[in-house]
């Protein structure tokens, strides 16, 4: 499953890459994330719960960046299991980052999706909706946050 | 998981067993009552090669629970003989149309036709292949065993 | 198949009690929809509380202007009722689609609503008959339209204590009448994609719409009325350009996901070609009842 989207957020360019160049931060947006623990500064462990209705999943996905390059592209991969229902996940996040204005920055993100397993087999349609909510889920937080660590640091500034 | 007694009234006579909460219809009469007549296949509601006549309704046994099938008439396939040991008009004609080869769908085929026809003795060709669309064969192309039933209508008529 | 703590009810009091007792309890009914889902190791809720032993809840009645459904009444109680043959028709012709005759046979229509598959048959037929449930909860009992039951892919506005007890369906005017189709592959066992239900009322010319009402399934997240086009019908007669908006107004509505090779714009056209019949044959039946 491939999902595209873009948005602007208002911050500069170097603000959302520091943001989304730390995978703790970037970890915090997912939606049902319970735990994110530090394996080192480029990769993490997360425990998200998903649900859908009254089912639910639990995967233990580890976050890693592949590549970086600096203010312009970030590839990251989130890759995991849940046991319980016997289904894993693999998620190739590619984000780009375009200069709007000095205080807003375009993002781009395209995100690849396997899931195999049981999950797979509840009914494509609904686990591609499912995702397709929460890819619009992890984008507004992203931005929110971006825009809030922003406007704090400007705050402070201003303090 | 807690076992309770249940009573379990299959082709008339009456069965005490302990079952758990958690299991199958399809799964006691098999493997507990030595019922084997009545097959699992998707084990999921689909295929048809489960079904038993809860009360004279066709259900998936794969899907009733065994405490949930306790107070009412289970019929199966091995209900169908007559106590002579004569077989059921439905069985016959199977039989006799070559609406058999491998098996496994027959059971439920049958149980199926018999409940079909109790309601809808004079059934046209289209009517009978819409009673069985819930039944899945991979063997035959189901032609003979829709012959069979039409077959079976005819002998049962008065 | 896995172990859950398990009770049959004595009443639906009982069930609200044990639903309210602790977190992941669910109602047992048909089974048809949880006991798959544990089957295939996807659910695991901690306990099940069985209602079928709860005696008087399989009632198909008429009550003034309304057919009240009881929460055990199976898809087949329900759509063999005379009552509902008679009055109620639309109902009768969705559920014949449902699954297979030995599912009709054991699962609840209440069930089925709860369950909130998006793809389901008998969701579109209620929902143009403008359907209502009654649930019953710790707080009391509570009358929801359909139309504001559905939240989400197999997600209602139950709260976690609340069981369905009945559903409500006014009974619409005699000279109202609908008709159900879905797409389909199968003759039994598939799911609608698009399964449209309508019903048309039409006014003394028996040609001008004097009321549209419209159930989807299987075009999105959860099943709906596709009030716009309900309000757009409404005054008009058929026509074909009448025809073409309202096939416009589905595919500007909807919001499908693709799946395998049925992309988003395949379903929206399907979904459009769906309405349009159903609505001409709702029309036709509307027109030439007398």
């Amino acid at each position: 499953m491939i999902f595209e989207d873009h948005f602007l957020i208002e911050a500069p360019r170097p603000a959302v890459w520091a943001y989304i160049w730390d995978p703790e931060k970037m970890s915090r947006c997912v939606p049902g994330v319970e735990q994110v623990v530090a394996e080192s500064d480029t990769s993490y462990s997360v425990r998200v719960k998903t649900k859908v209705g009254f089912l639910s999943a639990t995967f233990n996905l580890g976050v890693k960046i592949m590549e970086a390059e600096e203010p312009v592209r970030l590839i990251s991969v989130f890759e995991g299991k849940d046991s319980k229902i016997a289904s894993r996940l693999k998620q190739v996040n590619t984000m780009e980052l375009v200069d709007v204005s000095p205080t807003q920055t375009e993002m781009r993100y395209k995100s690849e999706v396997t899931l195999m397993g049981k999950l797979a087999t509840l009914g494509r349609s609904v686990v591609k909706g499912k995702a397709k909510q929460m890819m619009k889920e992890f984008s507004q937080e992203l931005k929110a946050e971006i825009e809030k660590t922003e406007a704090d640091m400007a705050a402070a500034k201003e303090g | 998981m807690d076992q309770r007694y249940v009573e379990l009234s299959i082709n008339g006579d009456s069965y005490r067993i302990a079952v758990g909460p958690n299991e199958f219809l399809a799964d006691v009469l098999r493997s507990k009552l030595e019922l084997t007549g009545t097959k699992t296949a998707c084990d999921m509601g689909v295929c048809g090669s489960c079904t038993v006549l809860l009360d004279g309704l066709p259900v998936s046994s794969c899907l009733t629970l065994a405490v949930d099938a306790a107070g009412k008439e289970i019929t199966t396939i091995e209900g169908l003989e007559n106590t002579a040991g004569e077989l059921d008009p439905i069985q016959a004609s199977f039989l006799d149309k070559g609406a058999v080869q491998c098996g496994f769908c027959t059971a439920g085929m049958v149980m199926t036709a018999k409940s079909f026809l109790d309601k809808n003795p004079d059934p046209t060709e289209p009517e009978i292949r819409q009673a069985l669309s819930g039944n899945i064969c991979r063997c035959t192309g189901y032609a003979k065993i829709v012959e069979a039933v039409a077959d079976a209508a005819k002998k049962m008529q008065p | 198949m896995q172990s859950f703590d398990y009770s049959e009810a004595k009443s639906l009091e009982e069930v609200v009690q044990t639903l309210a007792s602790g977190e992941e309890v669910r109602v047992l009914a048909g089974g048809c929809g949880i006991l798959l889902l544990m089957k295939q190791n996807l659910y695991f809720p901690r306990a099940l509380v069985n209602i079928k032993r709860i005696p008087g809840l399989k009632y198909i009645e008429q009550d003034n202007a309304t057919v009240r459904i009881g929460t055990l009444a199976t898809h087949n109680e329900v759509k063999g009722a005379l009552l509902v043959e008679q009055k109620l028709p639309l109902l009768s012709e969705a559920l014949g689609y449902v699954a297979t005759n030995r599912i009709r046979n054991m699962a609840t229509l209440c069930g089925t609503l709860a369950h909130a598959d998006p793809t389901s048959d008998a969701a579109p037929a209620l929902l143009a008959l403008e359907a209502r449930v009654v649930v019953m909860g710790s707080q009391g009992e509570r009358e929801i339209e359909l139309a504001a039951f559905f939240k989400d892919y197999f997600e209602t506005v139950l709260k976690p204590d609340e069981v369905l007890k009945e559903i409500v369906v006014p009974l619409p005017p005699e000279t109202a009448k609908g008709y159900y189709s879905r797409f389909e592959v199968r003759k039994a066992m598939d799911k609608a994609m698009p399964g449209v239900a309508v019903l048309i009322d039409l006014e003394e010319d028996k040609k001008t719409i004097r009321s549209a009402r419209i159930g989807l399934s299987g075009v999105g997240n959860c099943c709906l009325r596709l009030e716009a086009a309900e309000q757009f019908l409404a005054g008009k007669e058929d026509h074909p350009d009448i025809r073409q908006q309202i096939g416009d107004i589905i595919r500007a509505t909807i919001d499908p996901v693709e799946e395998y090779d049925f992309t988003v714009d395949y379903k929206k056209q399907i979904a459009a070609v769906f309405l349009q019949r159903v609505f001409a044959q709702a029309y036709s039946r509307a027109s030439s009842y007398s």
